[in-house]
């Protein structure tokens, strides 16, 4: 161990009124080593970290000790603390489309911390900054020192960020959550950055996430948290290894295993059902009957918005959303659609109920055409389709009471009334593992995974055949995401329905599936099997999807090939008349079609 | 004995209890957690209840003129003193209180029902109809509010209706600015999305999930704007496109105490201060409103 | 940026016409015959019909129509019923005093409010915003004519330091300055107290966003975190505001003119209603549209300047 340490923290407490959310933390990290500090929401992780910048706000009581080599943090003030920020150590966050300020241009306000803590003349600096641009591998470095922050992506936003907290060569590089707003291929390009970037300075990090996967590809000592308190610490092999916690075990098992499955096409829940939830009456057959005609199907769905600009709105291009999609799906069976933000996902999922209006294609459910239906028909269909979304706040109205919620689709389709409707909705609330008694509060009173539960049952009061969920555990901490998982599992069990599960967590996809979908920009590149498109992905799009997904396992960190550019996302906007090309698929196993062409 | 099984009918009238006890007691907790709100909340319930009583707890008849009696200042007689034609100042503002509160609160609850459908309609449904709608309400906002209620009060002509109409005319625009963009917010909130996955009707949405959420809002905003409708009625009569004399209107007093303000400073600013109080007691309460829904901007923290 | 100029200017080319059109037919259908207004209930009938024909009115109401947006573009605003002369030359007589008063009041309550605001947000929470709080509230809460009543009695009538009437008319700068001091800031404390509510919300809405904390993270001092980082972003919001404000101190600049008799666009709409001179009052509605689409384009003109997300393109 070297002797002087570059961050020490001594029993901190941090807290908010009478509410202590941290208690009592302690911990060290030396020159050049990565330190994960994990936790799901309100584990204090982040509160940690902003108190070694002394970032939190005012109200906020600090006690204990935080040591930055020579410097105690927690004695500074005024200018004294103004020249501690950004110097002894650097700070990136996690929302990176608003950490950067607007109306500057994004070179200066990297400058701006030159500006700060150096004499470095303007010219100079600005050298030093486009130096630093190349180091993070921002293309066109001389260029882009001039634009404004709205003209970069989010991963390339991150890149600034890092730019900027390194820019002062601090001993302590802080971030937080750093890659949980990117989409997983930009978080491994950023990851590996990190890591290189660290390499080649000796900075110590202090990463705080939720993602053990991250953890794994990244740290040398982990911290766990949880409410404030440390569960368990140590170094990183360890806590794989031989987790001594539960808390960690939840954590651990929620990460992808990628392939631990390959064994069974069938869906693998996060923790066995307990035999007695099994209902004893002769469920039906879980397994999806391969030849039967599918439960729906989807031909050739092309969904476009328009790009309109100009005073007069003049339509001056198309978002190719969803372009030529086709896919069945079999009763009792899940199909997941996976991708990154903006492949067309939740846009296939919104199509398919008409929540927007597709351009062409077919879309047939149960023998019904649905993109034809109209009126009665329409509902119909809609009553028999139903939809989970992601944000468990925004789903319910906030000024109805959840047995209202529950009952208004049962009333609006004249299916139950009175005190039936009352039963109903009870029942429904036990089904998805909740009160009955829950009926008279407002969604407010409830967690987020309750929240879904209700969702869950809102969904199931109209005996829906198939269940489009739109990333509906991926707002929800890992621990609450587990559960409602295996209880969607349960209910496909008991119920025959299926499932059109759209996610970029794979994660829960490699669990939840039989077959999986994958999208890019508006394409479905690969389907097949779950075992298949895992096991053996065939698309280089697929593989680069697989490959950036960090693996629980800091054995297996993987020496990733670099190409050094970073690349910035190719977008599915393309002018009016723009003829795509159609798809053409190629079968590379029973079931498994990959697209041909890039 | 055992509880009656309940009936959809009386469950929502549970929830619809709930839901007012709710908005009831926030609004007891948003008058009482501030005190300026509090100041503004008694005095505005003091001045309704005053013109309420007016009539009997006036002195004088407030268009009984008096020669003997005129521009006389404070006395025990007469607390505020007389005016040109020797008519009682308090008695006179006890009874103009009356038409500064009609029309307020009738021209902004005009301006509010009809504005928030606007707004309702032109948020939910968004594209053409959203563009044609907004665009003329922004031709309407556009123009000087005074401007705009003078040109139509002097067209009109100056009746207690004409003037409700040609205020709420100019506050319409406002509100559908007010209402569409929570409107257009709530529309992309997935509990409206859900809704449509479920089968229900636009009218069933707009009414029953939209509407409840964005009434907070209205009801901050039209306090406020009651405020800006008694400043514009009092301007218009200072102008002379008030009700006809001798009817008492806060601003009629002072443009015709501003006539003869060299004899008798007192015929005008008696008049002038109660405009300021209950548009400022109107302001207070708008303002604690609206802190106790966007605690960002107020003071609780 | 040329296009991006040209595409307001059409637009404000049509908010015009929309206005123009909205006047005209306000002043024509609505009901009640102008010409029985003017000439009162007991008019012979030779003399509404001569009456008719002066004002037009004997024409197809698309005619007139025509006419009138013909006129209006050409600067033919037809002649005061009243005094007979071209509208277009009485409007213009009067209204530099009113741009002088409006213009000195918006400079003098932005100067006055925007630093109140930014001084309240700072300070949130402790005397400084609650003072500022108050003191804006009570200033949007004053009708024009109270507030300009009272300056008038305190400053001109008990304190004798300025005119009762400021006539606009003095010739040296002092005299001018005089004339326009009381009016200027009863219009300005308005003005001000709008200013600072709008610039306090949107300062304390700024300071809470995640780049002032990157600031703060790269050690930036207290003073470029608030002048450097949220000025320009806390400025965006206000210019709209003070876009949209102006109509209200084109409206208070009538109150305020009839209260200090200066003369001025609202002295002479006031003499218009009075007399019920309509074409004077059409034309004047012609000239506050001008005015306020004008000032439209300004403040998209200056947003753009702020808002590097504004495209110009």
């Amino acid at each position: 161990m070297s002797p002087e340490p570059v961050l020490l923290v001594e029993d901190l407490r941090v807290a908010f009124g009478r509410t202590e959310v941290v208690k009592g933390v302690s911990f060290r990290l030396d020159a050049g080593k990565t330190l994960a500090l994990v936790g799901e929401s309100g584990s204090g992780k982040s509160v940690t970290a902003l108190s070694i910048m002394r970032l939190l706000p005012e109200r906020a009581r600090v006690t204990g000790a935080i040591r930055l080599g020579e410097t105690d943090m927690l004695a500074l003030s005024g200018e004294a603390l103004r020249k501690a920020r950004g110097k002894k150590a650097g700070m990136i966050f996690q929302e990176p489309m608003t950490s950067l300020n607007p109306v500057l241009r994004v070179g200066e306000q990297v400058a701006e911390a030159l500006h700060y803590h150096t004499d470095l003349s303007k010219s100079a600096a600005r050298a030093e900054v486009l130096r630093l641009f190349e180091r993070v591998r921002i293309p066109d470095a001389a260029r882009r020192y001039d634009e404004y922050p709205h003209t970069f992506s989010g991963g390339m936003r991150q890149r600034v960020m890092i730019a900027m907290a390194l820019a002062c060569k601090p001993r302590l590089l802080i971030a937080d959550e750093p890659t949980t707003a990117l989409d997983v291929t930009i978080q491994a390009e950023i990851l590996d950055l990190l890591a290189e970037l660290q390499r080649e300075t000796g900075t110590a990090v202090l990463f705080i996430t939720h993602d053990m996967g991250v953890v794994a590809e990244i740290a040398d000592d982990v911290l766990v948290m949880r409410h404030g308190d440390i569960l368990e610490q140590g170094p990183v092999r360890k806590i794989f290894s031989a987790p001594a916690h539960d808390y960690t075990r939840d954590l651990l098992a929620a990460v992808p295993r990628l392939g631990d499955m390959a064994e069974t096409d069938r869906p693998v829940r996060f923790r066995p059902r307990p035999a007695e939830q099994i209902p004893a009456s002769p469920r039906r057959d879980p397994a999806p009957t391969p030849d039967a005609e599918p439960l729906l199907s989807v031909d050739g769905l092309v969904t476009r918005f328009k790009v309109r600009g100009g005073m007069l709105g003049r339509h001056t291009g198309n978002v190719h959303a969803v372009e030529g999609v086709s896919f069945a799906l079999r009763r009792g069976e899940t199909l997941a659609l996976v991708g990154e933000s903006g492949c067309g996902k939740s846009t296939t999922g919104r199509s398919i109920l008409r929540l927007v209006e597709p351009e062409a294609g077919a879309v047939r459910f149960d023998g019904q055409d649905v993109l034809k239906a109209e009126g009665q028909a329409l509902r119909t269909i809609r009553q028999r389709i139903q939809m989970i979304f992601q944000d468990p706040y925004g789903s319910l109205d906030p000024r109805q009471t959840v047995g209202s919620a529950i009952a208004e689709p049962m009333h609006v389709h004249k299916i139950a009334r009175g005190s039936e409707m009352e039963d109903r909705v009870a029942s429904l609330l036990r089904r998805v593992e909740l009160d009955p008694g829950s009926a008279t509060r407002f969604p407010h009173e409830f967690s987020g995974g309750q929240r879904q539960r209700i969702c869950i049952a809102r969904a199931l009061a109209l005996d829906p055949a198939l269940v489009i969920a739109d990333e509906a555990v991926s707002a929800l901490d890992v621990s609450i995401k587990a559960q409602v998982t295996d209880l969607l599992l349960d209910l496909q069990d008991d119920l025959g329905l299926s499932y059109l599960f759209i996610s970029h967590d794979m994660a829960v996809v490699e669990r939840i599936s039989h077959r999986i979908a994958v999208m890019h920009l508006g394409r479905i590149v690969e389907t097949g099997p779950r075992s298949a498109v895992i096991g053996s992905p065939s698309h280089p799009y697929t593989q680069k999807l697989l490959a950036a997904v960090p693996v629980a396992d800091p054995e297996k960190r993987r020496a990733r090939k670099r190409d050094g550019v970073a690349e910035e996302l190719r977008s599915p906007i393309r002018s009016v008349g723009f003829k795509p090309e159609d798809a053409v698929y190629r079968e590379v196993g029973p079931g498994h079609f990959v697209m041909e062409g890039a | 004995m055992s509880e009656p099984a309940t009936t959809a009918a009386p469950r929502q009238r549970n929830e619809f209890l709930l839901v007012t006890g709710n908005a009831l007691r926030f609004a007891g907790r948003a008058v009482t957690g501030h005190p300026t709100t509090l100041v503004g909340t008694i005095v505005f319930v003091t001045i309704v209840v005053l013109a309420l009583l007016a009539p009997i707890i006036a002195p004088y008849d407030p268009v009984a003129q008096s020669i003997v009696n005129r521009l006389q200042g404070p006395s025990w007689a007469h607390w505020l003193g007389t005016d040109y034609y020797g008519r009682d100042i308090l008695s006179r503002l006890l009874h103009g209180a009356r038409y500064s509160l009609v029309i307020g609160i009738a021209s902004i609850s005009l301006a509010v029902v009809v504005g928030s459908l606007i707004g309702l309609v032109a948020g939910y449904f968004g594209g053409r109809i959203d563009i044609v709608i907004m665009q003329a309400m922004d031709v309407v906002l556009a123009f000087p509010a005074l401007i705009l209620g003078i040109i139509l009060v002097a067209v009109l002509g100056a009746s207690v209706t004409n003037i409700i109409i040609a205020i709420a005319f100019t506050a319409v625009p406002a509100f559908a600015r007010i209402a569409r963009a929570p409107v257009m917010a709530l529309r992309e909130r997935e509990f409206v999305q859900a809704g449509r996955a479920l089968g229900f009707s636009d009218l069933r949405i707009m009414f029953r999930h939209i509407l409840p959420n964005i009434i907070p809002e209205i009801i901050v905003m039209a306090s406020l704007w009651m405020a800006t409708a008694v400043r514009t009625e009092a301007s218009l009569a200072f102008i002379g496109l008030g009700i006809a004399p001798p009817t008492p209107t806060w601003g009629g007093m002072v443009r015709e105490g501003f006539e003869n303000i060299l004899d008798s400073y007192s015929v005008a600013l008696f008049p002038s201060l109660a405009v300021l109080v209950l548009v400022l007691a109107l302001n207070l309460i708008g303002d604690g409103l609206r802190d106790a829904i966007d605690p960002k901007l107020g003071s609780a923290s | 940026m040329l296009g991006f100029v040209l595409r307001r200017l059409g637009f404000a080319v049509i908010t015009l016409f929309a206005v123009l059109t909205l006047v005209f037919f306000v002043i024509r259908i609505l009901p009640g015959d102008p010409t029985l207004v003017i000439l009162g209930d007991q008019a012979s009938a030779q003399s509404i019909a001569l009456l008719r024909e002066r004002m037009g009115l004997d024409q197809p109401v698309w005619l007139q129509y025509l006419q009138f947006l013909g006129g209006a573009l050409r600067g033919d605003w037809g002649t005061s019923l009243v005094s007979g002369r071209p509208v277009i030359q009485e409007v213009l007589n009067v209204l530099p005093h009113t741009l002088e008063l409006t213009f000195v009041a918006l400079v003098l309550g932005v100067v006055l409010g925007l630093p109140a605001g930014i001084w309240a947000a700072v300070n949130r929470n402790r005397i400084p915003d609650y003072v500022t709080r108050i003191v804006s509230l009570l200033g949007l809460s004053a009708p024009a004519f109270v507030s300009g009543i009272v300056l008038l009695l305190v400053f001109s009538i008990m304190l004798r330091w300025f005119p009762v009437i400021s006539g606009g008319q003095g010739t040296t700068l002092l005299d001018r300055a005089r004339d326009l001091a009381l009016p200027a800031i009863n219009l300005a404390l308005i003005m001000a107290a709008y200013v600072t509510r709008v610039t306090r919300s949107s300062m304390l809405e700024v300071l809470s966003q995640d780049y002032v904390r990157t600031a703060m993270a790269k050690g930036a001092p207290a003073r470029a975190v608030v002048w450097r980082h949220a000025l320009r972003n806390c400025l965006i919001p206000v210019v709209t505001v003070v876009g949209l404000y102006l109509g209200i101190l084109i409206g208070n600049s009538v109150l305020t003119e009839i209260v200090f008799n200066r003369p001025g666009l609202g002295k002479l709409i006031v003499g218009a209603l009075n007399q019920r001179d309509y074409t004077m009052l059409q034309g004047m509605m012609v000239i506050y549209t001008l005015i306020v689409v004008l000032v439209n384009l300004l403040t998209d003109l200056v947003y753009g300047f702020i808002d590097p997300r504004v495209q110009y393109k």
